[in-house]
């Protein structure tokens, strides 16, 4: 019980230090605004310019916060129902997969749902061959995975490339290599109108859905007996967390790091019991991206690509983690 | 529905038959030990009973039920499994590993509930870790895990629960542990089928003994009956001698090395 009371705290504090973050992250940026000045902004009274800065800082906010939130909450997934601390989107290969889907969409110029359907469906691909693979070199052990999603990832890294070679420098390209790095520079409200619902749907999913995702970490036997059917769970709970990846992908490309080091974070927070672990990974993913980009949008005059600056949070945290490797995924 | 009975009962793996003309019965609050020789497809016949196989040819009756026309939800009220030699690799903490039991009672977005917490403290008492609670999974002894694979087991409320080798992992004191757990549950009237090597531990728990002397020949009775030396040194291929202890009031089995 005394172990529960914790957890709500810390639930409370990460929900106050997340409002806190998103205040001062509408505050900070090549022009500097007060707090007052954000605060009228939320009560109608801003000037107008301040308005539209401000405007465009919440929009991409709430694009950071989702984005951070649903890769963080499909690397808990992926790491849960594959009973593996290694797993996330990018190590598994759909990150980069969902990335090729939404390439191939952006050099036929097709319109925003095509690249979101696209990346959905390369992402979906992707894990079904990663598991094959998997599948195929027979073993047991938890490494096996992590290296068929290397080849994958490889694979679809040089399909990628190809595409790249080909696409029109002038334009397509710009939009392309702006994918592989990942940043919030582009997003506008259109975007993430068209993307948000996924990534809102997906996130409520997964934070229902919760509790039966301890369930599937243990043996197939022992689910079935329990009178769960451990594919039809497994499956639902993999599509989910691609669909996941694939709109973020699509919003603001490949982000690195998030999704595999987070649900760490909020496992050695809470404990593994993904009742708690997975809203707290979702606080934690959207303040960690949140502090990422506003570093990316306010060390230099130009946005820096955001995976650069999520690489520099999580590697040391990474580093951290395998160090003091205890705890097993659930 | 905690009497299972199966006639003809077969199966087969790759086309291979593992098991053939079963006929094995238990009723209210027995326990029933399956022995026989390592490979001669124990795990696979208690996988049957269970449920996990429904391509098996013959019949598995389950109170007046065919066991594979039951949905698996109804049937996880029913019957329980405990696997053998699942390395429960788990940093959950033991009340919330036994409340996964619970599962079948819930929709995949629903989640668990006041009645769901007070059947764990019953079966936290029950296998006698109430003091244990809160200990994360990974920083328990291996009895202690195996008993809380069993109330996992237990949480689900079955009338019959099924166990794959439960003492074959452990060392002596734990192993009477759990023999002692399974006499108290036979006494609340759940039925039990386990596997074992040891034909002591029959003698000590049984109500029933089956022997599962090749895939073709399977042997049930009384522990009387089926726990004599001849039977046993077939069974083995090797001479068991029995002899009866004073203190104990049984029989102990074993083999003179000279």
């Amino acid at each position: 019980m005394a172990k529960r009371h914790k957890n709500k705290i810390a639930m409370v504090f990460a929900i106050v230090v997340l409002i806190v973050l998103i205040v001062l992250a509408m505050m900070i940026g090549r022009y500097h605004l007060t707090l007052q000045e954000v605060m009228s902004y939320f009560l109608n009274g801003a000037s107008s310019s301040t308005k539209l800065i401000l405007k465009l800082r919440f929009t991409r906010i709430l694009a950071v916060i989702l984005v951070g939130a649903g890769l963080s909450m499909a690397g808990t997934t992926f790491q849960s129902v594959f009973n593996n601390g290694l797993a996330s989107p990018n190590i598994l290969g759909v990150a980069t997969g969902s990335s090729v889907g939404a390439a191939s969409a952006i050099l036929y110029g097709m319109p925003i749902y095509v690249t979101e359907l696209a990346a959905f469906i390369m992402g979906i691909l992707t894990m079904f061959l990663t598991l094959v693979i998997d599948h195929f070199l027979h073993s047991n052990s938890s490494i096996t995975l992590i290296l068929a999603g290397i080849i994958m990832a490889g694979l679809m890294q040089s399909i990628l490339g190809s595409i790249k070679y080909i696409a029109d420098p002038e334009d397509q390209l710009q939009s392309i290599v702006y994918w592989e790095m990942g940043s919030f520079m582009k997003v506008d409200l259109s975007s993430l109108f068209s993307v948000a619902p996924i990534l809102i749907i997906g996130i409520l999913f997964l934070f229902f859905a919760r509790w039966r995702l301890n369930v599937l970490a243990l043996d197939e036997a022992t689910i079935k007996t329990i009178g769960i059917n451990p594919t039809v769970n497994r499956n639902l709970m993999i599509l989910v967390a691609t669909l996941l990846t694939a709109a973020a992908v699509c919003l603001c490309g490949v982000i690195g790091w998030v999704g595999l080091v987070v649900p760490h974070i909020s496992r050695s927070i809470v404990g593994g019991d993904n009742r708690w672990s997975m809203p707290m990974t979702g606080l934690t993913g959207a303040m960690l991206l949140l502090i990422a980009d506003t570093l990316a949008r306010s060390v230099t005059v130009n946005d820096i690509p955001i995976s650069i600056v999520t690489g520099f949070i999580g590697v040391p945290i990474f580093i951290f983690i395998l160090l003091r490797r205890k705890d097993t995924v659930v | 529905m905690s009497e299972i009975a199966t006639k003809k009962l077969s199966f087969a793996y790759d086309q291979k038959k593992i098991i053939d003309n079963v006929d094995l019965s238990i009723s209210d609050g027995q326990i029933l030990v399956i022995l026989g020789p390592n490979g001669i497809g124990k795990s696979t016949l208690l996988s049957c009973l269970s449920g996990l196989h429904k391509s098996y040819s013959g019949s598995i009756q389950l109170g007046d039920q065919e066991l594979r026309t039951i949905p698996k939800k109804v049937l996880s009220h029913h019957v329980a499994l405990v696997s053998q030699g699942v390395n429960v690799k788990s940093s959950l903490k033991l009340t919330d590993y036994l409340l996964l039991g619970r599962s079948a009672f819930h929709s995949i977005f629903s989640q668990p509930n006041q009645n769901d917490q007070l059947q764990v403290d019953r079966v936290l008492t029950q296998i006698g870790l109430e003091d244990y609670r809160d200990i994360s999974l990974q920083d328990m002894s291996g009895g202690q895990k195996q008993l809380a694979q069993i109330g996992r087991a237990l949480v689900q409320e079955p009338q019959l629960l099924i166990m794959d080798e439960p003492t074959s992992a452990l060392d002596y004191k734990n192993q009477i542990l759990v023999l002692k757990l399974i006499k108290a549950l036979s006494d609340n009237n759940i039925s039990i089928i386990i596997s074992t090597h040891d034909p002591n531990q029959a003698m000590m728990v049984g109500d029933l003994v089956g022997l599962l002397i090749d895939n073709q020949t399977y042997i049930q009775g009384s522990t009387e009956e089926i726990l004599t030396e001849k039977y046993l040194s077939d069974l083995y291929k090797t001479p068991i001698v029995s002899t009866y202890n004073q203190q104990l009031h049984r029989n102990i089995f074993g083999t003179r090395m000279d």
